[in-house]
């Protein structure tokens, strides 16, 4: 196994070498940038490797191996997109930022696999989480600061963080918890009650794409620890319900909906985004463009939400199925660590952050391709972006101490 | 240009030969934990060398030890031992890291291995004999 796993590393390196050197010869001239980045973020893998390898080995290293290599094709990406901009400074290039962020993913990736306690242990406090993610979602609402038209951002100056992204993962540390306790349907309202104020927040603060991720999260947890198909029922009735009612109520709402129906009607407008992606994912064909060859700046936000229409641009269809069929391996991975896990409450975590990955992949890249309305959300581990790039190795170092803790034959 | 051509499918063509070989390797870990378990099964077996007549055990009867083995008087267990002297889910015997062990689940009357009443979790190794309520095992390879 372990000669498997040397080869498909070898591979990754040698894959993402190869792009950023052909990301040093365009525009003619040799830009060593792209090497220190390929380099680096290869030593970074290595690191985390030799150390899970050597020191956890029971756990499963897939989960690392495919988000590094996510994370790596999305740095290439982001810094394809940088290269355009020639007059920046490099410390200041999205791509040299992205490689600090995924070197803290990676560190916060490592400390909870070294120093997590039995994920069990962190069922005790479980009301203090559905109060941290509320008071986190209420945050920005009073402090938040208004970035590209969704009010759930929260400025730090140098820095700024999105709160929706790690209310996500407390809102699983207690939904496994509550769902746990589920008898009759009056629990399930009672659990159903936070959930709801959570997703009634994100609505009003525009931020859509999290609202969907939190109800499909919920959805998926509740079905899978109370195997109860009626609840799924209510829950998509209720959505629909919802769905209907924010429609005619919020502006905001009703504008993506009109959008996604029809494009053309303002298309230097609102519907310019989701023409130019999909210009971007038409041009790029099959094979695509080639890296450098393509015009993925066109796209609008093409190194966060739209980074998905950009790689179809340059890698093509086959491409752009390459990156979901690693997110597919990658929810099976997280799946599988639900299967072997020791306790109920490990179990439903390890479902919530695999759901919580599968939802966040389809709400994006449904909604790049025109597939769904469009919310605005990252790619995980592939998006530029501090806060989700966190968030997200935060939620597969969570899932590889489940897996490591799990895989016994006894209870 | 056409070097640029060229590397375009190349790097394609890894890409999909990474995804291949993750793909290989989870398939080959499916198809190992089956394997796995088809040949610990057969690994341990239990004798039963002492029986009371009421419990409906034939003395010398073997009971091949699976992954996970568990002891009791309720019939959801995997040896059922209808025996007053018998916790419901009294002990389990399982296969972790290719060694046999045993584990008492806070049994009344306890489990008994060789003549001493065990704590918790205890190796087992062919020739010892368990003593649950008023039958006797031995473990037998």
């Amino acid at each position: 196994m372990e000669k498997y796993e040397k080869s498909i590393l070898k591979a990754i390196y040698t894959v993402t070498m190869l792009m950023f050197l052909v990301l040093a010869f365009i525009k003619g001239g040799f830009n060593y940038i792209p090497l220190v980045l390929g380099l680096s973020s290869c030593a970074l893998i290595a690191c985390a490797h030799f150390i899970i390898k050597r020191f956890f080995p029971k756990g499963d290293k897939y989960l690392l191996i495919i988000s590094a290599f996510l994370a790596q094709l999305g740095l290439v990406m982001i810094y394809r997109l940088d290269s355009v901009n020639t007059n920046v400074a490099i410390v200041k290039l999205k791509s040299v930022r992205q490689v600090w962020w995924f070197t803290i993913g990676m560190a916060i990736y490592i400390l909870l696999v070294v120093f997590l306690p039995e994920i069990k242990r962190l069922e005790k406090v479980k009301y203090a989480y559905i109060v941290a993610a509320i008071a986190l979602l209420a945050s920005t609402l009073f402090l938040g600061s208004e970035i590209k038209g969704s009010r759930n951002w929260l400025n730090f100056g140098y820095f700024s963080i999105q709160p929706s992204e790690i209310a996500k993962l407390f809102l699983i540390l207690y939904l496994a918890s509550a769902i746990q306790d589920i008898k009759n349907a009056y629990d399930t309202i009672k659990v159903a009650i936070p959930v709801f104020i959570c997703i009634m927040l994100l609505v009003v603060e525009k931020d859509l794409g999290a609202a969907l991720i939190f109800f499909g999260v919920f959805m998926a947890m509740l079905y899978i620890g109370t195997s109860n198909k009626k609840y799924i029922l209510i829950g998509i009735a209720c959505f629909a319900l919802g769905g209907v009612l924010s429609y005619f109520l919020f502006n905001h709402v009703r504008i993506r909906v009109d959008i996604w129906l029809n494009p053309w009607a303002d298309k230097s407008g609102k519907g310019y985004q989701i023409l130019q992606s999909l210009f971007g994912i038409a041009a790029g064909g099959l094979f695509g463009k080639g890296l450098g060859e393509g015009n993925p700046y066109l796209i609008p936000e093409a190194h966060t939400d739209f980074i998905f229409s950009a790689i179809s641009e340059e890698l093509g269809l086959m491409g752009a199925m390459a990156i979901i069929l690693l997110y597919l391996l990658l929810v099976y991975r997280g799946l599988r660590a639900a299967i072997y896990a020791k306790d109920n409450y490990s179990r439903l975590v390890a479902v919530g952050i695999s759901s919580m990955i599968a939802f966040q992949v389809f709400v994006i890249i449904g909604g790049v391709t025109k597939m769904i309305p469009l919310t605005g959300i990252t790619l995980p581990f592939v998006s530029y972006g501090g806060s989700s790039m966190v968030l997200n190795f935060t939620s597969i170092g969570v899932l590889q101490r489940i897996s490591e803790s799990g895989r016994k034959y006894y209870e | 240009m056409s070097a640029g051509l060229i590397l375009r499918y190349v790097i394609i063509a890894i890409i999909y030969i990474i995804l291949f070989r993750i793909v290989r390797i989870m398939y080959l870990d499916l198809k190992g934990i089956r394997s796995d378990d088809e040949r610990k099964d057969i690994t341990y077996a239990l004798e039963v060398i002492d029986v009371p007549g009421s419990i409906g055990i034939a003395r010398g009867s073997l009971y091949p030890v699976h992954k996970l083995t568990s002891i009791g008087r309720k019939a959801d267990n995997s040896i059922t031992l209808n025996d007053p002297y018998v916790s419901s889910y009294h002990a389990q015997i399982y296969i972790e890291n290719d060694g046999l062990f045993i584990k008492d689940l806070n049994s009344t009357n306890g489990t008994i291995k060789n003549g001493i009443r065990i704590k918790g979790v205890e190796r087992l190794q062919s020739g010892d004999v368990i003593e649950i309520g008023r039958t006797s095992f031995k473990v037998v390879e």
